[in-house]
């Protein structure tokens, strides 16, 4: 019994050694292979975190921030110069979430990155779902916060979030999946998430008919309200969808649109602006690989209709130390402002 | 606290057995048992104080029924004390969903009582229900408070079995060598622990993120592909298995660090040939409470009834249809109807019980007619393997129930298992490729062709050819409960111990620990991980 003992002792010791030697041969010689920390729910997080974590130069003036309406469809060029002064773009976008998911990001990222003084929210009908059901933070701010931007050796990490089938099943198709315009998980410099689907790999619309939740709606409306108070400006994007879908699930688009309305009046006061593109005419089915996601070419082409759109605002779009207009002070804040175009 | 919660591993479980062997050595053997009793207290209330006192009462007054019934059997006062623990359960666990059956059969509108649920009540009611039957029987005879709350709340086996006899535990209380730290006990229990804790982490759990494909789109009505229910509920089958096994080898490596064998509560059940089979095998603490306080005593009560009234018996040589109803089948649908509604308050754990007793029913309906219907009818190795895989499909079925949270979501899964769902896989949705272009077939390699599906099957073949952990203990530490024979060494020896069922008994050796020890970090570094669950989100 007691070589049974040590036997023990000495396979604990060899999955030690085992994990080490794996991560730093992977870390050295395959680092395409391998995986992030997997500190949140969602692969995608994991790897922006990541992506963080290689630019601790970026300051953000601009930060945008959403599901994959927004990660997949802003080109940052676009967004660069709109900053004033120019400069500092950010796309801390990522999959999949939903509007209290993504405050609860936001939330992660304003506590980071101070000079943040407009926030961009590219936002869509998936958004608007199962916000009751699903919980709203998908990381912890803490440990995300250590790992992107505090530098702690990353090893610790992937101890504490040991997740062997997880790392696994990801970084069999890592390389593939960081293959810039065609993976999933590639990011470019601003951190956006451009891709270009080949039509053979298309799969119609893909979503459904979606059932909305009021929560949601309510999610965007207590941040603005908290934008406010940090004197952070708020830009809604309801991006363009699908002309099929929209003419088949026309209940959902009259949904979403009623949203847009229910955000802008009760947002009136906190100088949150809403563009509503949703039913954008430039935008054809040949634009979208999906309902609700535009090919790379076409993204960039409503990244500079919404820049445009926000340069076009009268007010200020800029770094946090711009004060309120004596107006919007009158007010109780900026003047809700609405750019409804080609409606 | 559960045995996977970093406190328990880092902090609970390394002080008790420290202080339990420490304390026995200082002092007497009452303070280590004292000690175990305030640290499965603690280990209770850790979850919710304020369900700490109920247990406490229901000890005490079941240590005071107990001592009762031993000085003077009646019946009447054995009546009494299993009402009033039925009477508790049924207002922790049932009130809420009778008020809703009365509500829903007569419109009568009676308040929803919204009562939680006290962690473990069914295992400790159904424990000490056992415990006074077998006081007014004169088999148990116990005065010690602290020992008899031992019983009641030793924590390996409070949360979730097995469910023991007061004889088989205290008696090992009272051996001396139970209070002296042995390596071997350490290290088997530990070993025993690891495989459990293996089983819990690695594949329950991964194996839990694939049930959605048969539940989830259930939950809004939608019944799934039928590849996609298949696949879902076998995922659960599984899951469940090795959950709960998992957990049953952890509390059984627990106890035995402690000195203490508990009984085997699982042995293989998916290589069960036929449903009787099955429950001899699943949750066999249960089967046996179930069968020694319910199911015996009714047709004893039956049997007797007809011996009165002239009535013929049951014989296997010249069955007959009357007596086979009433004395096999009836008390066989009362028994599995409350075993399902013992598992939880809902129409679907109703159901699950009632189709498991026609089942057995049939089961041995089949066992009576069969060798006249088709005699001379063997079964070779193709035919038991058959048994074994409808077997395992059936019981597959039935824990749709189980899983479901409602009888609509159940028949709504089962409604996708007869190919009456979407003709659209969400799988084959979500990775992108278009279900159109893919047969049942192609959906299934698709399927198989993921790491899910090599832990799918990975489970299967564990299942199906490994055999289970209490077989590996005994295999290094000789029986634990039953006698396993000795076999030769070599690959002889494993593959006649395989055939029947178990190992070759061999000296445990350092490559064997070096498995486990494998084992056992992984699953901790695992369990110790704080790693959300990932939300399996394809492409976009």
């Amino acid at each position: 019994m007691k070589r049974f003992a040590l036997g023990i002792a000495a396979g604990a010791v060899a999955v030690f050694g085992g994990l080490a030697t794996a991560y730093g041969a992977l870390a050295t010689v395959w680092p395409e292979s391998l995986p992030a920390p997997a500190i949140s729910r969602l692969v995608q997080i994991d790897e922006k975190l990541r992506f963080l974590r290689r630019h601790p130069e970026i300051d953000p003036k601009i930060l945008a921030v959403g599901s994959s309406i927004t990660w997949r469809q802003i080109d940052g060029d676009a967004f660069e110069a709109a900053g004033d002064p120019p400069g500092g773009f950010l796309n801390g976008g990522t999959g999949l979430l939903k509007s209290h998911q993504t405050s609860d990001l936001l939330d992660f990222y304003l506590t980071r990155f101070e000079n943040v003084g407009t926030v961009l929210i590219l936002t869509g009908p998936p958004d608007f779902s199962d916000c009751t059901r699903e919980p709203a933070a998908l990381l912890n701010h803490h440990d995300a916060g250590a790992y992107a931007f505090e530098n702690w050796p990353e090893a610790y990490f992937y101890f504490r979030y040991f997740a062997p089938q997880r790392y696994l099943r990801t970084a069999m198709t890592l390389a593939g999946r960081r293959t810039p315009y065609s993976g999933d998980l590639f990011l470019d410099d601003y951190g956006s998430g451009p891709i270009e689907v080949p039509k053979a790999m298309q799969r119609g619309l893909r979503y459904g008919e979606i059932d909305p939740d009021p929560a949601c709606v309510e999610s965007l409306i207590r941040l603005s309200h908290r934008m406010l108070a940090l004197n952070v400006r708020l830009i809604v994007v309801f991006a363009p969808i699908h002309p099929d879908y929209r003419q088949r699930y026309p209940d959902v688009v009259t949904w979403l649109d009623e949203a847009a309305t229910e955000l802008e009046t009760a947002t009136a006061e906190d100088g949150t602006q809403i563009i509503r593109l949703a039913d954008d005419l430039q935008f054809e089915g040949g634009d979208f690989f999906d309902a609700f996601h535009l090919q790379w070419p076409a993204a960039r082409r409503l990244s500079k209709t919404i820049s445009s759109a926000m340069t076009d605002v009268p007010g200020d779009i800029g770094p946090t130390d711009v004060a309120p207009s004596p107006l919007a002070k009158a007010a109780g804040g900026r003047p809700a402002t609405t750019t409804p175009i080609q409606r | 606290m559960l045995f996977n919660a970093p406190e328990f591993l880092l902090a609970f479980l390394p002080t008790v057995v420290v202080g339990f062997f420490l304390l026995a050595r200082l002092g007497r053997p009452s303070w280590a048992v004292a000690w175990l009793v305030v640290a499965s207290l603690f280990f209770y209330a850790w979850w919710r104080l304020d369900f700490l006192p109920l247990l406490l009462l229901s000890v005490l007054f079941n240590f005071a029924m107990g001592r009762l019934l031993a000085g003077r059997p009646s019946r009447w006062l054995l009546g009494a004390g299993i009402a009033a623990n039925l009477g508790a359960l049924g207002w922790f666990k049932y009130s809420g969903f009778l008020a809703d059956a009365i509500n829903g059969l007569t419109g009568a509108g009676l308040p929803v009582p919204q009562v939680l649920l006290p962690l473990a009540i069914s295992f400790f009611t159904f424990q000490q229900i056992a415990y006074l039957i077998d006081a007014h029987a004169g088999e148990v005879r116990e005065t010690s408070f602290a020992r008899y709350t031992l019983f009641v709340v030793f924590f390996p086996q409070l949360i979730a079995g097995p469910i023991v006899h007061h004889k088989e535990m205290l008696d090992q209380f009272d051996r001396p060598e139970t209070y002296r730290p042995r390596l071997d006990n350490l290290v088997l229990g530990l070993t025993a622990f690891s495989i459990g804790l293996f089983k819990k982490v690695f594949i329950a759990d991964p194996l839990g993120s694939q049930t959605p494909l048969a539940f989830g789109p259930a939950l809004d009505g939608l019944a799934p592909g039928f590849i996609d229910a298949w696949y879902g509920a076998i995922a659960f089958s599984l899951q469940l298995y090795f959950d709960f096994s998992g957990y049953s080898d952890m509390a059984i490596g627990l106890g035995l660090m402690f000195g203490i064998r508990l009984p085997i509560n699982f042995a293989s059940p998916f290589k069960a040939a036929s449903v009787i089979e099955f429950w001899q095998r699943w949750h066999m603490t249960l089967t046996r409470f179930l069968t020694g306080y319910l199911y015996t005593p009714l047709v004893m009560a039956v049997m007797r009834r007809r011996q009165r009234a002239g009535k013929p018996m049951l014989k296997r040589s010249t069955p007959a249809v009357g007596p086979f109803l009433s004395l096999l089948a009836l008390p066989t649908l009362i028994t599995m109807g409350l075993a399902g509604i013992w598992h939880g308050a809902g129409w679907q754990f109703v159901a699950f019980g009632l189709l498991h007793g026609v089942l057995l029913v049939l089961n041995h309906a089949w066992r009576f007619a069969g060798p006249k219907l088709a005699p001379g009818l063997g079964l070779g190795r193709v035919g038991h393997a058959a048994c074994v895989v409808t077997t395992f499909l059936t019981v597959t079925v039935s824990l749709v129930f189980f899983k479901a949270a409602s009888l609509e979501h159940a028949l709504t899964v089962l409604r996708g298992m007869a190919g009456l769902g979407g003709d659209v896989a969400l799988m084959a949705r979500l990775g992108g490729i278009d279900p159109s272009t893919l047969g049942p077939l192609g959906e299934l390699m698709m399927r198989m062709a993921t790491l899910q599906g090599a832990l799918l099957l990975l489970a299967l073949t564990i299942v199906w050819v490994l055999p289970n952990t209490p077989q590996y203990i005994d295999a290094i530490a000789g029986p634990v409960e039953r006698r396993i024979e000795e076999t030769t060494r070599g690959v002889r020896g494993w593959l006649t111990a395989l055939r029947h069922g178990s190992l070759p008994l061999a000296r445990p050796s350092a490559l064997q620990g070096a498995v486990v020890g494998v084992l056992l970090s992984l699953a901790l570094l695992r369990a110790l991980s704080v790693a959300p669950t990932e939300f399996l989100y394809f492409t976009f």
